[in-house]
């Protein structure tokens, strides 16, 4: 490459390919800083406590992380520019390692991981992986390819029987605790409304609880996050947060419409409409 | 000049086809291919090979991209998106990244430890035919359905194939059946190569080469081997009971016999985690190679590199769960495998310090092999980092299953794996063509993969973080997505693109490369020491080591206050050029055989027995029986002891 | 390798035989491969839905006769090795038959087990216990027919007067093999038939 009186003669070949490179990286990063944060299901746009307890670990382990990357890259890009072979060089001092360095860059790591991630960590796993409250609302959710079935044991007609929806919202009184029993009728599902909580799976014979609360009234989207068949795309879930009159007033509008087993159709009175099977 | 080309074996079943054993006598020729032994041969089948399937992965991934790059995507419809995703995955990890590595063990090792082949030259040979197979094998499933009408038969449950998907009743067509007899075969090449390279390892080093003077990269291998000595039996098993609960009812995860379709999870994982640092240790070693010869400084540290490889494949087994936090294993389980998780980055980290350390107050030439290995170094880097972000189980609740993931994985997979195994093919490839790649194109390859590669995959830690699931085959424009997703597929084909300018390099500089010579990169170690190509016998003599990188040893010596220069010629033992590589006389080479192509055959031939026809795998197997016979029959000569 | 050619022994680093280490390597991937089944055995053992249970259909006095037939080959085995480490060629194809014989037998007994259970309506898709039990009780069996033949072989192979002593290593390594199968055995034995869990608890 023909050196010209303007480009300094030290710089590596390439350089017009790494400034480039580094302006892309620059931007990416970037980008996501500057990124429109309120899409539907941004994982760091938390309108639920269990999400936002995720959120905020997760900048915990961000920011060093990222601080790590920024400190190796720099250096890599320095040092192959300072110790870059020149014609006249000699060979280098054939250095083979320094214990004292190893051990110092090996304790720090691990301090620096256990007290800012492992530590922090531990509470939050215990607290979000907690049974629901006694007193939390329940639903239960059943995966099926390839939609999305609740049941509500507290929305109940004359005769007991409980209101069971496909392919509906699921629709929760926000601010107060909310007990998700999550299953699956078929093959693995698993349940994600990120602004909400992150995602559950649903397998096939077993029975998975968790707990969710979200702030405010609200909508919130979700889908299916484990691939389970043709239909994987399209298993969308929305979950409506109401006020309590709000979500009352739904309680008793469905209650009303719920017919019993006795009349051969227990599947509610919501029929599957949207995405089918 | 003279050489002695291998004698044919006396007797034994393959002189019945005797015009056949004479072919396979000659020098060139297919089928002195197809019955070589040579650990140099089967190296560059194996790389070969496993090129051709990534540029097969490739295409898969190229066409996933061109569904991705803009919303509701109708490229491809959702059953065909399923076959194809699931075939990048499995193509990449188990038929691209271990046979390239497995290429690099059967080129490099015998030279590195001054061995003129492996312990035992026909069981490599069958490793790489049983690959092949199996690789046909599971790639020929995209044939086995409607194909004309779009109707792909390829197996559709993703790379890890979860149960219940898996199941007979949920995945009725054979994909399922492909997927797990093909890499139950492939398993089995695995794991003779990883027996292979243990011994020859173990018991092949040259006269002087303790453990500790040994190549990095040798120590990666063996560290590798071992990890899939026990790990492919893992994955073994699961397969077994997949397939018999798909061809014979068997109830090992049908949970209305009780059956806990999560131990199908706990199997894979148990053998998946282990199975990713067999992805990286090799490429890590190889790393471990190039830094120091282009900063012409010894690998610092290399003890504590060494020890943190062995710490990698103990603690790699005591992390599976991180791959299953959302499962619902409990919180105690999960709290104890994120720490354990955690810890797991410790050694990585120590060794990119290392590396880092091994550049710093070196004489850095940047040439390609440099390039890509400095890539590596920064690429991994950030994949290990986003891996670190997983780790905190919470969070992993959001990341789980979103292009998140799918960004931590190549940055290790892409970013790790294949740059350093590109940085290994321009910085050993002219050892076995005896010409040089081009450098500048090779910049130019690297520059094009290096911003392809972060266009494709850096985006996806944002569209991973604003929710988007992987494995979805459409997604509506109104979650955020559609820019990232349009960033990814141009990356896709810059990298295409730079894979283009490779293939061009390659078959340019086979014909017009500048020569290599035996050291083209003031080498360290003792392949440097041999002519380009090799002779066949290796070493005309087996070298006696004195030291790590014996190599440079010889070269360079220290002056009265410790500074390096160059040995006086003449010095110097004599190598190659200089004394003049008389031709190996009186060097018994191990003889070429059929059998273990013979007995390779039989698996893809008894695999689709099981789901056509059980006669055909009565077929399969008389086959395995005469080959493995043959083999193990072919008299053993007085030469030939202990050979397998 | 040609290292040491002409005395016809391979010096290696380590001094073992290339082919010794081979065996021990590959018995050690063999112990992860039983000891998954294994583990799903007993990961299953109380998940049984249905009957039939293993305390209906075990029947401990004969498994223990086939027990018991494997363990004298292991005997056998090592006396067919002593016979060509000293050279006695003839010896040595004695025990090997006898060794064979006793494999032979063990696989029957088995095969007349999974008969009988199968008659009392145990299958792979029965239940779990079916499952687990016969397809790592199945492997097992695989494993000794296996052994047979390397046996059979190696007694066809000396009677063309082709293992003398100085080729007891082929013995040693059949001998290997057969005693790790013999222990997996041992294994499987007490794990499944002497350990059960108390009838009726499924």
């Amino acid at each position: 490459m023909p050196v010209s009186k303007l480009r300094p003669p030290h710089l590596p070949p390439g350089h017009a390919f790494f400034a480039l490179f580094a302006l892309l990286l620059i931007g990416l990063l970037a980008s996501g800083c500057i990124g429109d944060t309120d899409t539907p299901q941004n994982t760091l746009a938390p309108e639920g406590e269990v999400a936002r307890q995720q959120r905020d670990l997760f900048m915990l382990a961000m920011w060093p992380a990222l601080a790590v990357m920024i400190f190796v890259e720099v250096a890599i890009v320095v040092m192959l520019l300072r110790f870059r072979r020149r014609k006249d060089d000699q060979i280098p001092k054939q250095t083979h390692g320094n214990t004292p360095l190893e051990i110092a860059w090996t304790i720090v790591p691990i301090v620096i991981i256990i007290a800012f991630v492992g530590v922090p960590m531990i509470p939050v796993i215990f607290e979000l992986g907690r049974d629901p409250a006694d007193d939390a609302y329940p639903v239960k959710v059943t995966g099926i390819q390839w939609v999305w079935q609740f049941e509500y044991p507290e929305i109940v007609n004359d005769e007991g029987a409980a209101l069971v929806t496909l392919g509906e919202p699921l629709h929760i009184p926000a601010g107060r605790e909310i007990a998700l029993t999550i299953v699956s009728a078929d093959v693995n599902h698993s349940f994600g409304v990120p602004r909400v909580a992150g995602t559950r799976d649903a397998i096939p014979g077993q029975e998975e609880r968790m707990w969710i609360k979200v702030d405010e009234p609200g909508s919130f989207a979700g889908q299916c996050r484990e691939l389970c068949g043709t239909g994987h795309a399209d298993m969308k879930v929305t979950v409506i947060a109401q006020s309590d009159e709000d979500f009352q007033a739904w309680s008793e509008e469905m209650a009303a419409g719920v017919r019993s087993a006795g009349t051969g159709d227990d599947s509610g009175a919501v029929s599957a409409s949207g995405s089918g099977e | 000049m003279a050489t002695e080309w291998p004698q044919p074996r006396k007797q034994g079943l393959a002189d019945a086809l005797g015009w056949a054993r004479r072919m396979a006598d000659q020098h060139y020729g297919i089928w002195s291919w197809i019955a070589t032994v040579d650990h140099k041969r089967i190296g560059i089948m194996y790389g070969v090979t496993a090129f051709l399937f990534f540029l097969a992965g490739g295409m898969e991934a190229l066409i996933i991209r061109l569904q991705l790059a803009v919303p509701d995507g109708n490229i491809v419809n959702a059953d065909q998106y399923n076959r194809i995703l699931t075939m990048h995955g499995t193509t990449m990890v188990f038929l691209v990244i271990m046979p390239l590595s497995a290429a690099f063990f059967n080129l490099m090792i015998p030279l590195m430890i001054g061995a003129r082949d492996v312990a035992f030259p026909r069981l490599n040979a069958f490793s790489y035919w049983v690959f092949l197979g199996g690789g046909i094998f599971m790639n020929a499933s995209f044939f086995t359905g409607d194909v004309f009408s779009g109707e792909l038969g390829a197996p559709d449950c993703g790379w890890f194939c979860y149960s219940t998907l898996s199941s007979k009743a949920f995945s009725p067509g054979h994909g399922v059946d492909f997927w797990a007899l093909g890499l139950q075969i492939l398993g089995i090449a695995s794991l003779a190569s990883g027996f292979n390279f243990v011994v020859t390892i173990l018991n092949l080093r040259a006269p002087g080469m303790t453990l500790f003077r040994m190549p990095l990269f040798v120590w990666m291998t063996l560290v590798t081997s071992f990890l899939l000595i026990f790990a492919m039996p893992v994955i073994a098993v699961a397969l077994f009971e997949l397939l018999f609960d798909r061809l014979f009812d068997a109830n090992f995860f049908n949970p209305d016999k009780g059956g806990n379709p999560l131990l199908w999870q706990h199997m894979f994982w148990l053998f998946g985690h282990p199975e990713v640092y067999i992805l990286i240790l090799p490429a890590m070693g190889i790393v471990s190679e190039i830094l120091p010869t282009f900063s012409r400084k010894p690998l610092f540290g290399y003890p504590f590199v060494v020890f943190s490889g062995i710490a990698i494949g103990f603690m790699s087994w005591g992390v599976w769960v991180h791959h299953m936090y959302t499962t619902g294993l409990g919180t105690a389980a999960n709290a104890a495998f994120g720490i354990s998780t955690i810890l797991i980055g410790v050694p990585t980290g120590v060794k990119v310090f290392n590396w880092m350390a091994t550049m710093w107050g070196g004489s850095i030439s940047l040439k390609a092999p440099m390039m890509f290995a400095v890539g590596f170094v920064a690429m991994f880097t950030i994949g290990g980092l986003s891996g670190v972000t997983h780790s905190v189980v919470p969070s992993d609740y959001q990341q789980q299953d979103t292009y998140y993931i799918v960004a931590h994985f190549h940055y290790v997979l892409f970013g790790g794996s294949i740059f350093a195994l590109f940085a290994g093919i321009y910085y050993w490839l002219p050892k076995f063509t005896g010409r040089l790649l081009n450098d500048t194109v090779g910049q130019i390859q690297f520059w094009l993969m290096l911003i392809g590669f972060n266009l494709t995959f850096f985006p996806m830690h944002m569209s991973g973080m604003l929710g988007m699931p992987r494995r979805i085959s459409t997604y509506s424009g109104d979650q955020g997505w559609d820019l990232w997703n349009l960033l990814s597929t141009i990356g896709a084909f810059t990298i295409a693109a730079a894979i283009l300018i490779f293939i061009i390099n390659v078959i340019y500089s086979l014909r017009r490369g500048q020569a290599a010579g035996h050291d083209p990169w003031d080498g360290r170690t003792l392949e440097w020491t041999i002519p380009s190509p090799p002779p066949h016998y290796n070493f005309e003599r087996i070298p006696t080591v004195h030291a790590r990188d014996p190599f440079w040893h010889e070269k360079y010596t220290e002056d009265a206050a410790g500074r390096p220069i160059p040995v006086i010629a003449g010095a110097a033992n004599g190598h190659g050029e200089e004394n003049g590589d008389h031709g190996g006389h009186g060097i018994h080479m191990p003889s070429p055989s059929y059998f273990p192509l013979i007995a390779a055959l039989g698996f893809p031939i008894i695999a689709t027995g099981l789901i056509y026809d059980y006669a055909l795998v009565a077929v399969g197997a008389a086959l395995l029986f005469v080959g493995i016979y043959g083999w193990a029959l072919e008299p053993v000569t007085e030469e030939e002891e202990g050979h397998a | 390798m040609s290292q040491a050619a002409a005395t016809g022994h391979l010096e290696t680093s380590t001094g073992l035989d290339n082919r010794k280490l081979l065996m021990w390597l590959f018995l050690s991937s063999e112990c992860l491969f039983f000891g998954s089944l294994i583990a799903a055995y007993l990961l299953y053992r109380d998940s049984s839905v249905t009957g039939p249970y293993p305390d209906e259909l075990f029947d401990i006095p004969f498994t223990s006769v086939s027990a018991f037939q494997l363990l004298v080959s292991s005997v056998t085995m090592v006396l067919a090795l002593a016979a060509i480490q000293r050279g006695n060629v003839r010896a040595m194809q004695i025990w090997l038959l006898a060794t064979a014989l006793l494999g032979l037998l063990f696989v029957s007994g088995q095969a007349y087990e999974f008969t009988q259970f199968y008659r009392e309506g145990l299958t792979l898709e029965t239940n779990l216990f079916g499952t687990t039990f016969f397809v790592l009780t199945g492997f097992h069996g695989a494993h000794v027919t296996v052994g047979i033949l390397i046996l059979m072989s190696l007694f066809a192979v000396s009677l063309q007067g082709r293992i003398q002593k100085k080729d007891s290593l082929n013995v040693e390594l059949a001998g290997l093999y057969w005693h790790f199968v013999d222990i997996v055995w041992i294994v499987i034995f007490t794990l499944v038939y002497l350990i059960q869990p108390g009838a009726g608890s499924n």
